[in-house]
């Protein structure tokens, strides 16, 4: 069994740093508007799609890249403009019922336009796999892990050291009183959701050479990220990072050891022991002003 | 108002105006009477007209007897997760149908063929199959392009005593025999049987077994035991994985363990794709079986390098310009495919091909025995040779599949195209 481990550990970092990704983008809407964005896993299955159509079309992967997650991010400030601020103000569980309608949409139209069949993308280093420590670590899986940690450290500068970052804190911390200060809420909450699209749909791009990218990728996606968001603290950025590997790797132990029929409800399990145990996750962050 | 209807409704023969138009008329009229606070009552006293308007309607369609259409249904999955089923499945029952004008019916009797959009609901398709057959009147159905939704459909077609021509590939649909249930494409345990013939000619002894967990995935384990143990093959380590699995690199690396010296992978794309490749990136270089499955291009361009030299059994479709000359399949099959291609913008596959065989079968005994719904049951179950895409059909009263391991073929996957595996 010592023979497995290494692999299922390299394994639970791969999955686990994409979870980690789009469980960021579940902590910075929360954190700023205090609504659960369900159709998070959709932006990144709509910036795998829109990538593959794009280099189907011969351009470069990287200016592909680039345009998807434009697009994407694009199509986050649309649905925040469109779906979310005409009812600014509501309950917070009708927004989130908004954002399951929201991703409803979203995969209804990626099934027209591109069809139930899977999407390939190429590596973007292609080559031998990395052995390390007797596992196998494939070079698209360090593309996930490091960009998953580039985006965290990213965003801690943003919110640390920039003005706008400083404004969305305030923001998180309470609205109100930064409404005083002149800082709009509505425009901070459309920041949000465009970083949060983004951020998914950087998310998308990195997985699709592993696993492929079909219309319905995202529902899965955003639940094993909403999981690790919570497990984080849901507030917290790098408590969703932390959140994700330990997601990943809780699933690569559970199929490796016990039976991978078993993955999903354990994970569910260690969610529902972290809130029992925890109320607030792992990681203790500012609780969110209600 | 409502006879006038009713004798321009059949002036033009199209029994179904009154439906569209009945519960207008009727808003119009006592919408000035009842106020907005009466809404839902509103509502019942259309949906009251619109019920009364249904049953002038329907009693107002002339009885199917001789002259009217003869009428087929086919339940797709047309939308849905198994689209790139679906889809090639309802686009050759609309080739067929353009034949079918053209060619102007049957007897002089015109056929439609009538097609539902199941989005692989199960309970939608067995709604749709009712519809079909008690409103619409239809011969006989064709369709469940999944086995989840063959297996109610199934069920109904026994009760309702229709023929039912299934084009999933589930072994429990035709094993047991039931009387109007018939089973168009290879089933599962029968490509089981045929991809075992590659492992009995590589002469290995051993082999791991990766499979989706699911229907379909189970049926290619019980397969592979059962003709394991008769040729003496060992399977060392089987390792369930579900459809929505992003990596199975974990499932691959215990596998390993046990050294097996081929990897049979039985599921669909993706999955089908990523096992491929996580076993080539994990540094197993042992031959891969994979399952009847991943028959379409999806599953080349996934697995990318992986797809090299991946085995599995198909129907003969798939290379039939590779067949060798003069072989029964081989001109019927090419001409599908140029129907096909010619009608669509997309490369004939085999779930079209198991459409085709179940419609033209059907037409083939309406041809001989007339729109009866006994007499055709009792034509297909005797039928002997069919020509269809499938292979060649030799139905009996215990066997409404027909086929056997003659009409598959192994293909290899080389230079990411199929070629004929010797």
């Amino acid at each position: 069994m010592s023979a497995l481990l290494p692999q299922l550990l390299l394994t639970g970092m791969t999955t686990g740093s994409l979870y980690a990704l789009v469980a960021l983008g579940f902590v910075l809407i929360y954190s700023v508007t205090g609504i659960l964005n369900f159709a998070q896993g959709e932006f990144s299955m709509l910036s795998a799609l829109v990538c593959a159509t794009l280099l189907a079309w011969h351009l470069p992967l990287g200016a592909a890249a680039l345009i998807a997650v434009a697009a994407v991010c694009a199509l986050g400030a649309l649905t925040e403009r469109l779906a979310i601020q005409p009812a600014y103000g509501a309950h917070p569980l009708t927004l989130i019922i908004i954002t399951f309608g929201v991703s409803m949409a979203f995969r209804g139209i990626a099934l027209m336009l591109w069809g139930a069949d899977p999407y390939p993308l190429p590596e973007f280093t292609p080559g031998p796999a990395l052995v390390l420590l007797g596992g196998v670590l494939i070079r698209q899986a360090i593309w996930a892990i490091a960009l998953s940690l580039t985006v965290v450290a990213a965003l801690f500068v943003f919110f640390a050291r920039t003005i706008p970052g400083a404004a969305v804190r305030a923001c998180a911390d309470n609205a109100f009183a930064s409404r005083l200060v002149g800082i709009s809420p509505r425009r901070m909450s459309l920041l949000a959701f465009t970083l949060s699209a983004g951020l998914g749909a950087v998310a998308g791009i990195v997985m699709t050479p592993i696993t492929g990218a079909t219309y319905d990728m995202g529902l899965a996606l955003g639940l094993k990220g909403f999981v690790a968001a919570v497990i984080g603290g849901l507030a917290n950025a790098p408590g969703a990072v932390l959140g994700g590997y330990l997601v990943g790797i809780i699933e690569a132990l559970t199929t490796g050891y016990l039976s991978p029929g078993y993955g999903t409800a354990i994970t569910f399990l260690v969610l529902l022991a972290v809130l029992f145990l925890q109320r607030e996750g792992l990681v203790h962050g500012q609780q969110r002003q209600a | 108002m409502l006879p006038s209807y009713q004798a321009a409704a059949s002036r033009e023969g199209f029994e179904r105006r009154p439906y569209n138009t009945a519960p207008v008329r009727c808003c119009e009229t006592w919408g000035v009477v009842i106020t907005q606070a009466a809404l839902p009552r509103r509502l019942t006293i259309i949906a009251l007209a619109a019920a009364l308007a249904a049953g002038l309607a329907a009693s107002g369609r002339p009885a199917l007897g001789q002259g009217g259409p003869i009428r087929i249904g086919a339940v797709f999955a047309v939308t849905g997760p198994a689209g790139s089923l679906g889809k090639p499945e309802k686009d050759t029952a609309a080739m067929l149908q353009d034949q079918l004008a053209a060619a102007g019916g049957i007897a002089g009797r015109p056929v439609q063929i009538i097609t539902y959009d199941s989005e692989a609901d199960p309970t939608k398709a067995v709604l749709l199959m009712k519809k079909a057959v008690t409103e619409d009147g239809v011969v006989a159905v064709v369709g469940g392009t999944t086995s989840p939704e063959s297996q109610p459909m199934a069920d109904y077609a026994m009760a309702a005593e229709i023929p039912f021509m299934s084009v999933a590939a589930s072994t429990t649909l035709s094993v047991p025999a039931r009387a109007w249930v018939f089973q168009m494409p290879q089933r599962n345990d029968i490509a089981a049987a045929t991809a075992m013939q590659y492992l009995v000619a590589l002469r290995v002894k051993t082999f791991a077994f990766l499979y989706r967990n699911d229907d379909f995935g189970q049926d290619g384990l019980v397969g592979f035991r059962t003709y394991a143990r008769q040729r003496g093959i060992t399977v060392v380590d089987t390792e369930p994985f579900a459809a929505i699995d992003t990596d199975l690199s974990a499932q691959v690396a215990r596998a390993r363990i046990k050294n097996p010296e081929a990897m049979v992978v039985w599921s669909t794309p993706p999955t089908a794709a990523i096992a491929a490749k996580n076993i080539r990136q994990l540094g197993v270089q042992v031959p891969i079986l994979e399952s009847h499955g991943i028959a379409n291009r999806a599953f080349i361009q996934l697995a990318g390098p992986a797809a090299e030299g991946v085995v599995f059994p198909a129907g003969k479709l798939l290379v039939a310009g590779k067949l060798p000359a003069g072989g029964p399949q081989k001109a019927l099959l090419e001409k599908y495919a140029r129907d096909f291609e010619a009608a669509n913008r997309y490369t004939a596959n085999t779930f079209g091909g198991h459409a085709f065989d179940g419609i033209t079968m059907l037409l083939d005994a309406v041809r001989h025995v007339g729109p009866d719904k006994a007499r055709v049951r009792e034509y297909l179950e005797h039928l002997q040779g069919f020509l269809g895409t499938g292979g060649v059909f030799t139905m009996s009263p215990q066997n409404h599949n027909g086929l056997s391991t003659k009409d598959m073929v192994l293909v290899v996957i080389k230079h990411g195209g199929w070629d004929i595996w010797k």
